[in-house]
C-alpha cells in the first residue's frame, strides 16, 4: 500500500477566514477515501485545494504541504493545468457541457493534445465503458448530453473525467442529486474505478461512506477530527465527537 | 380612487402608450411600401442607374452596401470579441475596464457625422487608404463597436460559471476554456449583436459620406481599396441633389434600404429567440 497524497500541516484560508486547520492525513493509492462531516466544515474546500480549484478565489491561500507522489501541489513550479490532468474532479450537480455525449468525453483529450480521430474514438469508447455508460449511450453519441437522465449525466461526467487518464479522482458529493438506484450504480462504478484510480469522495451520506469507502476522514469546523480505516472509524470511533456524529446525535 | 381602479387605469395607460410607440414604425413601413413598391422590380435591383441617376436601377449602390456591410463585419467581429472577452473574462473591474466601458458609452453617444470626419482624418488621409471600402468599413466598424461589444459581453457572461470550472478541472487552460467552451456557447448571442450592429451600419449615411461613397460609379469595386456607391448615400443624393428625380424611384430605393436593415434585424431576432428556446441551463 502506498501513499498517493500526503497532507502535512495543511491549512487553507479564504482571506482572513481560516477554513482548514492544520490537516494531516495520507491518501492511499487505489483506495476510496471518504470525507464526512456537517455542512460548512471544509470538505469541499479540502477537495478543491487538492487540484487547486480554489486558486481563482481572490485572497484564497494555503499553508503547509499537500504532496502528490512526494511533490508539493503548491510548489511554485507546478503547472496547474497539468496538475488538474493528474487529479480529476466530479462535481455535485451533474454538469455535462451542452454538447454531444461524444464531445463531452472528448473535450479533455482534445485540449490536452491533438489526438488522432481513431485514437479519440477508442478513448471515448473506453472511457464510457469504464464509466458503465457505454451500453446506454453507444447509439446516441451524437445526441446532446442534456437529454440523458441525471444518473447517466453523472456517469458521463465521470467518463469525461477519466478520459484524460488522471491518477486521482476527486468527487464532491457526486450522488447528492441522484435517486437511490443511480446512487448505487455510481457507487458500484467507484469500486471498479478504484482498481485503476485513487478516489477521494466527499459525502453527506454516512451509509455511503460506510458502504463504499476504504478510509474515512471526519471533518468538524475545518479540523480533521479522526481519520482511519472505514470499518474502524465506524465500528470503533476513537473520538467522542466522531461517535456522536456517526450515531446521528450531532450534525 | 381604489387600488383596483388605479391598477386597471395604469395598465390601460401603459398598453395605450405601447401601442402609440408601435404605430409610427408600422406607418413608416406601410408608407414606404405604398409609395415605393411600384418602382421595385428585378431590373431595378440588377441594373446600374443612368441618365444622371434618373433612370435605371440601384445595383451598384445595393451591392456596394452589401460589400461594405460584410467588410464592416470583418472589422467589427475580432475587435468586439477581443474587447468583450477582456471585459467579461479577464478583468471584471480595473482601471482599464472602467476606461473601456466609459469609452463604449461615449462611442455610443457620438453623432455619426463625427465618425465620418474621424474616418476621413484617420483612415482616408492619415493611413492613406483614400476614399475606399476599407476606410468606410473601419469607420463603420468603430460605429458598431458599442452595441456589438455590449451584446457580446452579455452573451459571454450568460455562460454559466460551472462550465468554466469544469473545463479548468479537466486540465484546460484559461484560454482553452474561453476558446472551446465559453465562446461556442456564447456565439449565437455574439452573432446577434453583430447583426444588430450591422443593421445600424448598413443604414448610416454620414460615416460613409467622406470615406467610401461615390455619387456615380456604375462599375463595381474591384478591391477593398476602391470607392463604391452605397445605398444610404445614393438615397441622399437622389433625394436632394438630382432635380426632376421621379418620386417612386426615391421611395423604391428607400424601401430596399429599409428591407435590408429590417431583414438583418429579423435574422438577429430569430437567432436570439432560438437561443432562448434551446438554452437548457
Ligand atoms: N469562496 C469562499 N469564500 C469564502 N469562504 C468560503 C468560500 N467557500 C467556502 N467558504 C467557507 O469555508 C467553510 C467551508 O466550506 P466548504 O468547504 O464548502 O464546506 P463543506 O463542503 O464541508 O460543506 C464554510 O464556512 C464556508 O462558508
Ligand atoms: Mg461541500
Amino acid at each position: 500500500m502506498s501513499n498517493k497524497i500526503e497532507v502535512r500541516n495543511f491549512s487553507f484560508f479564504y482571506g482572513s477566514f481560516q477554513a482548514l486547520h492544520d490537516l494531516n492525513l495520507d491518501i492511499q493509492a487505489n483506495q476510496i477515501t471518504a470525507l464526512i462531516g456537517p455542512s460548512g466544515c471544509g470538505k469541499s474546500t479540502f477537495l478543491r485545494s487538492l487540484n487547486r480549484m480554489n486558486d481563482a478565489i481572490p485572497g484564497a491561500h494555503a499553508k503547509g504541504e499537500a504532496l502528490l507522489d512526494g511533490k508539493n501541489i503548491y510548489a511554485p513550479d507546478v503547472d496547474v493545468a497539468e496538475l488538474r490532468q493528474r487529479i480529476g474532479m466530479v462535481f455535485q450537480r451533474p454538469n455535462p457541457f451542452p454538447q454531444s455525449v461524444y464531445d463531452n468525453v472528448a473535450f479533455g483529450p482534445r485540449v490536452l493534445g491533438k489526438p488522432k480521430k481513431g485514437d479519440l474514438d477508442q478513448l471515448v469508447t473506453e472511457s464510457l465503458q469504464n464509466a458503465a455508460l457505454w451500453e446506454e449511450v453507444k447509439d446516441r453519441l451524437r445526441d446532446s448530453a442534456l437529454e440523458l437522465n441525471p444518473g447517466q449525466q453523472q456517469r458521463l461526467c465521470i467518463a469525461r473525467a477519466i478520459a484524460i487518464k488522471p491518477e486521482v479522482i476527486l468527487m464532491d458529493e457526486p450522488c447528492s442529486a441522484l435517486d437511490p438506484v443511480a446512487t448505487l450504480s455510481v457507487e458500484d462504478l467507484m469500486r471498479r474505478l478504484a482498481e485503476t484510480y485513487t478516489i477521494v469522495i466527499v459525502t453527506h451520506n454516512m451509509q455511503q461512506a460506510a458502504r463504499a469507502s476504504h478510509y474515512t476522514g471526519f471533518f468538524w469546523l475545518g479540523k480533521l477530527v479522526e481519520f482511519n480505516r472505514t470499518n474502524e472509524l465506524f465500528g470503533r470511533p476513537k473520538d467522542p465527537l466522531t461517535e456522536s456524529y456517526i450515531s446521528g446525535r450531532r450534525g | 380612487m381604489s387600488r383596483q381602479k388605479t391598477n386597471q387605469l395604469m395598465i390601460a395607460l401603459i398598453t395605450t402608450i405601447a401601442i402609440i410607440v408601435v404605430i409610427p414604425v408600422i406607418l413608416v413601413i406601410l408608407f414606404m411600401f405604398y409609395n415605393g413598391l411600384s418602382a421595385l422590380n428585378w431590373e431595378f435591383l440588377t441594373t446600374a442607374p443612368y441618365n444622371g441617376l434618373r433612370q435605371g436601377g440601384i445595383m451598384p449602390a445595393l451591392l456596394g452596401t452589401v460589400y461594405l456591410t460584410f467588410a464592416t463585419a470583418i472589422v467589427s467581429f475580432p475587435l468586439a470579441i477581443a474587447a468583450a472577452i477582456y471585459l467579461a473574462e479577464y478583468a471584471r473591474d480595473n482601471r482599464l475596464t472602467r476606461a473601456v466601458r466609459l469609452a463604449i458609452v461615449n462611442l455610443a453617444g457620438i453623432p455619426s457625422i463625427v465618425y465620418g470626419l474621424f474616418g476621413l482624418g484617420a483612415f482616408v488621409l492619415f493611413m492613406g487608404f483614400g476614399t475606399s471600402i476599407i476606410a468606410g468599413a473601419l469607420t463603420l466598424g468603430i460605429l458598431t463597436l458599442p452595441v456589438v461589444i455590449s451584446t457580446a459581453e452579455e452573451a459571454i457572461l450568460a455562460v454559466p460559471q460551472e462550465f468554466r470550472t469544469v473545463s479548468l478541472s479537466l486540465g484546460a487552460t484559461r484560454w482553452q476554456t474561453i476558446r472551446y467552451q465559453v465562446l461556442p456557447q456564447a456565439l449565437p448571442g455574439i452573432i446577434t449583436g453583430i447583426i444588430l450592429g450591422l443593421g445600424r451600419a448598413a443604414g448610416e449615411t454620414a460615416p460613409i459620406l467622406f470615406t467610401v461613397a461615390a455619387v456615380y460609379l456604375p462599375e463595381l469595386p474591384k478591391s477593398i481599396f476602391d470607392q463604391s456607391m452605397a445605398l444610404p448615400y445614393h438615397l441622399y443624393v437622389i433625394a436632394t441633389q438630382v432635380p426632376g428625380m421621379p418620386l417612386s424611384v426615391q421611395y423604391g430605393t428607400a424601401l430596399v434600404l429599409l428591407l435590408l436593415v429590417l431583414s438583418l434585424t429579423l435574422v438577429a431576432t430569430i437567432i436570439r429567440t432560438n437561443i432562448r428556446r434551446h438554452r437548457q441551463w
